[in-house]
């Protein structure tokens, strides 16, 4: 995964990462099993003000536990309580969302946006939009170009299915 | 299983929500396809436990991850995740708490028009709006969309 993905998926700065990376010699290749410890680590650090090298070992064995609460400490000393089940649904989450919207790569200029058209209608149709269409489907109800959207995603889908 | 039965579940659960991207869009004329349901919903704690609740009896679960892996999808979790990218048995649907360019809920609620779809009333953000968001995305891809939505609105201007 890039660096941008990385600091997605585990919710802290590129450099953060990177600098992390660099401190538990992993290398800077990303992998997802090592961001997933890494954000959890990330989290001992920022909850308990814990070491990182320290975060990362307790990371890396609750998330080897097989239960969703995972508990570390001795019988009547002090209890560090980490809940990997919610970790792992907001790491989840976290994944999903940057796949979805990738994170801008690293170095690559910013998206500019476009300029406003003097006249909207003469770009859209410079750039192919079929504007005939757009006002033909304007002499129909909002409710008729739902309905109308609704049987074409229901068409792709069933399209998607049986392919 | 649709984009409208989607829409009809989170109405029947008492969600309060509005939708945005694509589905807004073809209420207003758009021709472009969607293959998901974007939503931006109220972020007060009693929406997030009934959004939550429909979310759970859809199976929801992160969009694109690997499948099995350990998932709570609780109020606590909409309240951590801002955004939500999900695949559910009623379709893919993205859930937000604001739109970029518009605002927060309550700004996009109150840039939003009713819709009425048979029995089914819920509100639709509205085309300014959209192009705003569109404008405010500001990615290549949204650049074709937005094009059509300020020729549609060109066009709804010259009919008035």
């Amino acid at each position: 995964m890039t660096l941008g993905f990385a600091s997605a998926v585990t919710g802290a700065p590129a450099k953060r990462v990177q600098n992390a990376c660099a401190v538990l010699n992993r290398g800077f290749q990303y992998s997802i099993d090592d961001m997933r410890r890494l954000g959890l680590a990330f989290w001992l650090v920022d909850s308990f003000v814990m070491e990182l090298k320290w975060a990362w070992e307790f990371a890396g064995q609750a998330l080897k536990d097989k239960n969703d609460v995972v508990r570390f400490g001795h019988p009547g000393g002090p209890v560090l309580e980490i809940d990997v089940g919610r970790f792992l649904s907001d790491f989840a989450l976290a994944s999903a969302s940057a796949l979805k919207d990738p994170p801008r790569t690293v170095g690559r200029r910013a998206h500019d946006r476009p300029p406003r058209a003097r006249n909207a209608i003469k770009a859209a149709r410079e750039f192919g939009i079929d504007i005939d269409a757009l006002e033909e489907g304007l002499k129909r109800t909002p409710e008729e170009r739902l309905r109308s959207l609704n049987e074409n995603w229901r068409f792709l889908r069933e399209v998607r299915v049986s392919s | 299983m649709s984009l409208l039965s989607m829409v009809a579940g989170l109405v029947a659960g008492e969600v309060r929500f509005v939708v945005i991207g694509g589905v807004a869009g073809a209420a207003h004329g758009s021709r472009r396809l969607t293959d998901d349901l974007d939503i931006c919903y109220e972020p007060s704690p009693e929406n997030r436990k009934r959004l939550a609740a429909r979310l759970g009896l859809w199976h929801a679960y992160p969009r694109g991850v690997e499948l099995g892996l350990p998932f709570v999808l609780d109020e606590v979790t909409l309240y951590r995740c801002p955004m939500l990218t999900l695949r559910t048995d009623e379709g893919d649907l993205d859930c937000f708490i604001g739109v970029k360019g518009v605002g927060t809920y309550s700004d996009v609620a109150a840039a939003s028009d009713a819709a009425t779809v048979g029995a089914l009333e819920f509100r639709v953000l509205s085309l300014p709006a959209l192009i705003k968001a569109k404008r405010a995305a500001g990615r290549p891809k949204d650049q074709e969309a937005l094009l059509e939505l300020e020729a549609l609105a060109a066009i709804s201007r010259e009919r008035t």
